[in-house]
Order: C-alpha cells, then sequence, then structure tokens
C-alpha cells in the first residue's frame, strides 16, 4: 500500500529551480534512501515536505496516507493543518542532535513537552511513556536520563533522545536527514540497527538522508538518486548496487572507497567537473558534461526522462539516461 | 634504514580535573603511552572515534600541544624541549592542513595574500612559486585575485594544501581532511595527496575516521581507542587481519556498499563504559577479555612481521566473517 506519492515537486526561491519536478512514491513501512551530493537537492526536498523551508515556491503534490485512511497532501496543507500532521504523523530526525535539543532544559522536560502537543499526556502518563519511549530506544537507564541536560549525553545517546521524540506520537512516515553523519562508525551502527527495528516493530516508513552510499546501502529498501535538483535513478537496493544503471551512480559508488578491496596508497576513479550551478544547467543531460558515457546526440541535445527500465512486482527501477540501453549491453 | 622523519615516543597527555573547588584532583589520559615512526615517504593513517585522541596525537607532533610524557624526534633530533626561535625552522618542517578549509583560510584576503604568507616566512617574494604550485593543484593564476568565497570546497581544501606545501615542510599532518567534502570531491583530493607524496617524497600523517579513506591512503594505519594506540600495521594487513579486537569492532561496524544491517540490537548498546585506568581500556567492551586484560595495560608486540598489537589475546582469530 503507498505510503506517500510525490508528484513532480519543485522548489525555487525566485530563481531557477533548486529541486526540479521530483516524483517517487514508497510504500507503508518503506525505507528510502534519498542519496546526492551537497547541492542535490535532497535537503530542500524533505524540507520542502514537511513545511519548513519558511520561504520559497513549492509545486506539485506529496500526498500522504495517514494509517486512518485519510489522505493529506504535504505540499498544499495549511499551516493549521499542518500542526496536526508534523510530530503525529510525520517526524523529522536531523544531523545534529545537539542543535536539535534545548541545552538548559533536562531531556525529561522536552519530552514531557513532545508528549503533551502531539499525544495530549501530562504529569504521571507522559513520565511513564517517556519512560516507555526511552526503553523502546535502547536507553538502559531511561529514569537517569530524563533528569539530565543533553550536555551530558553522548552524541549516540541525544540521537536516541531525538528519535524517541520522534516516534512519541507513533508517526507513519519519519525524514531523516543525515541522522549518522555526525556519529561514529560503532555508534552509527547501533543507531541504524534502531532505526531498522523500529521500522519492524511498527511498521514506520522512513525517508532517510544521506551522501553516503554505503549508509544507505545498510538500510534501505529503495535507493533515489538525485542530481542537480533531479531523480536520476530510483531502483530497488539490490538492483541499484548489483547494476546502477545511471553513469552517475556509477561514478558515485566508485568515488567511495570500501573497506573490503583497495589498501594502501591507491587511486580512485574521480569525476571531472563539478555539479552545475542551479542558473547553469544546459538543456540536456545535466550530468553530461561531466559523463564518460556522453555522446552529443542525445546527451547535449535533450533531456533525457525518468524512464522505467524494469517494472516486476514491487520492483520499480527507473533511470533518467538516454543511452542506458546501450549501457547495459 | 634510514631514521623515520617524525618519531613519537612513548607520549602522554593528561588534564587534571578538580572534583569541586577543594575537591580531590583526579588526571584523565587523553593519551597515554603513545608511540610510533612516520617513516621517510610514507602516509600513516590515524583511525579511531571521537575522543580517542587521533587529533592530539596530531597537534602533539607538531608541537601544539604539549606532552606530559614522552619524546617528539623530527629526522632523528629531539624536539621536545625546543622553545621560540630554536622551535621555528622545526615548525616549518611540519604543516597542518585542517578538516574545514572556509574556517581555514581568511575569507577577506585574497589567494594571492593566503599563498604569498608562507613564502614571506621562507623570504622569496615574488608569485612565480604561488604559480606554480597554483598548477599543481590544477588551477590556474586566475584565482590569485579571488577570495575564498568564490570556490567550491574541494578547491579550497585544494588551496590549502598549496599553502601547506609553500612552507616546503617534510611532513604534513592532515586531520580530517576530506572529511566534509562530498565523495567525488574527496577522491580528487586524496588522489591529489597521493601525487604529491610521490611528486614531493612528502610523509604525510593522514587522521581520519573514514575507514575506507584511511585504508585507501595510507601505507600502514594505527587504531586508536580512549588515548591508546592499540594497533599499526600495513593497511591490508590490518583491515584482512586485525588482531586487535577493537579493530575488529570497527571493520565490522563500518558500512558497506551492497551489505544490509539486521535489525538485532547490540548488548552494550546504549550504555556508557568506565574508562578503566588499571588495564586495557578496551577490557570492559572486549568480549574476549580476560582477568588479567583488566589488572594490567597491555604492552605493543609485534604479533606479525611490522605488526603491532596492544592486546593480551593476539593470538586469537578475529579475521571478519561477513564476505
Amino acid at each position: 500500500m503507498t505510503l506517500l506519492s510525490v508528484r513532480d515537486l519543485g522548489v525555487d526561491f525566485g530563481g531557477p529551480l533548486i529541486v526540479d519536478g521530483v516524483s517517487f512514491s514508497m510504500k507503508k513501512g518503506e525505507i528510502v534512501a534519498l542519496v546526492g551530493e551537497s547541492g542535490s537537492g535532497k535537503s530542500v526536498a524533505s524540507l520542502a515536505l514537511m513545511g519548513l523551508l519558511g520561504r520559497g515556491n513549492i509545486t506539485g503534490s506529496a500526498m500522504l496516507r495517514l494509517n486512518d485512511g485519510r489522505e493529506t497532501d504535504l505540499v498544499r496543507i495549511g499551516p493549521r493543518e499542518r500542526r496536526g500532521v508534523l510530530g503525529r504523523h510525520v517526524s523529522m530526525i536531523f544531523q545534529d542532535p545537539l542543535s536539535s535539543l534545548d541545552p538548559i532544559q533536562t531531556i525529561g522536560a522536552q519530552m514531557r513537552e513532545v508528549l503533551s502537543l502531539h499525544c495530549g499526556l501530562r504529569g504521571g502518563k507522559a513520565q511513564a511513556r517517556a519512560i516507555e519511549l526511552l526503553h523502546e530506544v535502547g536507553i538502559v537507564d531511561p529514569q537517569a536520563c530524563l533528569k539530565l541536560i543533553p550536555q551530558r549525553l553522548s552524541g549516540g545517546m541525544r540521537q536516541r533522545v531525538l528519535i524517541a521524540m520522534a516516534i512519541a506520537g507513533e508517526p507513519e512516515l519519519l525524514l531523516a536527514d543525515e541522522p549518522t553523519t555526525a556519529l561514529d562508525v560503532t555508534v552509527q551502527a547501533q543507531v541504524l540497527r534502531l532505526l531498522l527495528s523500529l521500522r519492524a516493530r511498527s511498521g514506520m516508513g522512513m525517508i532517510f538522508i544521506t551522501h553516503n552510499l554505503a549508509v544507505a546501502s545498510s538500510i534501505a529498501d529503495r535507493v533515489i538518486v538525485l542530481y542537480a535538483g533531479q531523480v536520476v535513478e530510483d531502483a530497488p537496493a539490490d538492483a541499484f548496487f548489483a547494476a546502477p544503471a545511471m553513469p552517475y551512480s556509477k561514478a558515485l559508488l566508485g568515488a567511495a572507497p570500501g573497506i573490503d578491496s583497495v589498501f594502501g596508497a591507491r587511486r580512485l576513479p574521480t569525476l571531472r567537473g563539478q555539479v552545475p550551478a542551479p542558473g547553469e544547467r544546459g538543456v540536456g543531460c545535466r550530468f553530461a558534461p561531466r559523463c564518460d558515457a556522453m555522446r552529443p546526440t542525445p546527451c547535449q541535445t535533450q533531456m533525457p526522462d525518468l524512464l522505467t527500465i524494469a517494472d516486476g512486482e514491487n520492483e520499480v527501477h527507473a533511470v533518467r539516461c538516454g543511452r542506458w540501453e546501450e549501457l547495459a549491453r | 634504514m634510514t631514521a623515520p622523519v617524525l618519531s613519537v615516543q612513548g607520549v602522554s597527555k593528561t588534564y587534571t580535573q578538580r572534583a569541586g573547588l577543594f575537591g580531590r584532583a583526579s588526571r584523565t589520559y587523553a593519551l597515554r603511552d603513545v608511540s610510533f615512526d612516520l617513516r621517510a615517504g610514507e602516509i600513516l593513517g590515524l583511525v579511531g572515534e571521537s575522543g580517542s585522541g587521533k587529533t592530539t596525537v596530531g597537534r602533539i607532533a607538531m608541537r601544539l600541544v604539549e606532552p606530559s610524557e614522552g619524546e617528539i624526534h623530527l629526522a632523528g633530533q629531539d624536539v621536545t624541549a625546543l622553545s621560540g626561535a630554536a622551535l621555528r625552522p622545526m615548525r616549518r618542517r611540519i604543516q597542518l592542513i585542517f578538516q574545514d578549509p572556509s574556517a581555514s583560510l581568511n575569507p577577506r584576503q585574497t589567494i594571492r595574500q593566503i599563498l604569498r604568507t608562507p613564502l614571506r616566512l621562507r623570504g622569496i617574494t615574488d608569485d612565480a612559486e604561488i604559480v606554480r604550485m597554483l598548477a599543481i593543484i590544477g588551477m590556474g593564476a586566475e584565482a590569485l585575485d579571488r577570495t575564498p568565497a568564490m570556490f567550491s570546497g574541494g578547491q579550497r581544501q585544494r588551496l590549502s594544501i598549496a599553502r601547506a606545501l609553500l612552507m616546503n615542510p617534510d611532513i604534513i599532518v592532515a586531520d580530517e581532511a576530506v572529511s566534509a567534502l562530498d565523495v567525488c570531491v574527496q577522491a580528487q583530493v586524496v588522489n591529489l595527496l597521493l601525487d604529491l607524496r610521490d611528486q614531493f617524497g612528502l610523509s604525510i600523517l593522514f587522521i581520519g575516521h573514514d575507514l575506507g579513506v584511511v585504508g585507501l591512503i595510507s601505507d600502514r594505519v594505527g587504531v586508536m581507542f580512549r588515548g591508546s594506540l592499540v594497533e599499526i600495521a600495513p593497511s591490508r594487513e590490518l583491515f584482512e587481519r586485525p588482531r586487535h579486537p577493537y579493530t575488529a569492532r570497527l571493520l565490522a561496524a563500518a558500512p558497506r556498499q551492497g551489505g544490509k544491517l539486521t535489525p538485532h540490537a547490540e548488548v552494550d548498546a546504549g550504555r556508557l563504559f568506565p574508562t578503566s585506568t588499571e588495564g586495557c581500556a578496551f577490557a570492559a567492551l572486549c568480549s574476549h577479555a580476560i582477568t588479567e586484560c583488566r589488572t594490567t595495560r597491555p604492552v605493543m608486540r609485534e604479533t606479525a612481521p611490522d605488526h603491532w598489537t596492544a592486546c593480551r589475546r593476539a593470538d586469537l582469530d578475529l579475521r571478519p566473517t561477513h564476505c
């Protein structure tokens, strides 16, 4: 069953489109990794969905199906209605847990506020639920944790607290923007495992924004690659890591060294140039100037569509490349 | 064998903390008995989690932080006690590249002004060397009159590398120098550092937390845990045959392309362990720990050719089980 259907999402700040015609859909309980370099539009797209951009023109639609069967368009929704949706049906966690927490309030006070706002719980009920939530995110001594201020917790523990707050309202969708980027690798693995077990327990869907393909691989069911504001590949994770179809995806995978294969003063394959600025995009494929597989036609003359190249059961694989068929051979 | 360009010998760094105004003073080890050599022309990687002391090692090597114990030797010369004017020529030989190039380049200066500073310190006044250096990092002379804000993150990191190289150093300490860059840009800067090493015979202390990047660029890798160097070995050897349980644990936790995590919980997640000052720092977290591990600190010993491990149980087979 579809949880979220984003159609033709566009964001601009009075100039060229920063997010340009982004469409994708995700199923209930699915974990979708939104992958891209800085400037790809991944954070702007997710903030637009949350209504947290503050400015800018947002076009398109993003239909979210709630557990009670109602549908709501995250793009068109008014501020009042959004307050009823955020926290309860859609929540978000960010990269830096310290800047998302109030430094001078205890974890307990901050959790009680969330529980009062989103769940209408107060007093002893709020306290009991806060303990239950901290327990659920793997904090060993929840009572002690509630009495601490954020500075007393490690980065991993803070992220756990934020995850506890984010899932307090039992949301259908969690947006996680680089939630493990600031964490050490062992802690990162713990937090990723926690997110996976929460998904397994609650059936919550997740949009996981990351620039790290290895992290995306660890957690995602589906990978969506953004480049210069557009979706350039959308594939099941297994298919993506086995056989990426878009030359940009291949380059991204090749540029990140794994720990199983290459050691000792080895050079990496690189991409020339950089992501075109929003005002400097040509008419053709936006990746063409950097692509080794580029041919003057069609690559420089025509913007390729996002084409579905495999459409099995639950297994849509789409790619934006005019030459994908030739390249796959 | 020639003397190592940099030799860190038995270095500790302690900070004293007092519990309240009249409370008992207690010592905290930021570094504890760390020893290693940086060989000529070598790239030595240092990995470890936050708080492991890897940055402190880099700073002590540069004498930006004073060690509490131990010695630093540069090309065979003991520089631990040097200060003031005697320290200056030594400082020239070892240069630091930081993580965030936008914070380490003065935004109000042009590239010409920024790159002239190191040359002035060397008594050179013409710009020919600057232009030559820009060419080496893949930029043209048109960059000279621009300010750092007009460059991308990767270009700025190249410029800070150029600035370091203009001092004509023997050693570069690169502290998380590629961590803030996108993967494609990161790959370019990694390749540049490798080229520069070959071209100038530089030795590089490459500090990072991304095991993939550190393993790729480095000839040897040292692993730090809570202030101690627990293992040091040639890259491939370390990654394929880790002999310290902490190294094995780090490698197992690193995400892999094409790999998937299972949601099962870890036993020690969500809990803080006390640091032991008596035994092995890792003993509380180690599933192989025996009684002696908790009571006496393990010493570094050579467990395989050029492979040094500070673990009493380094005979265990800790080869990664996944593929």
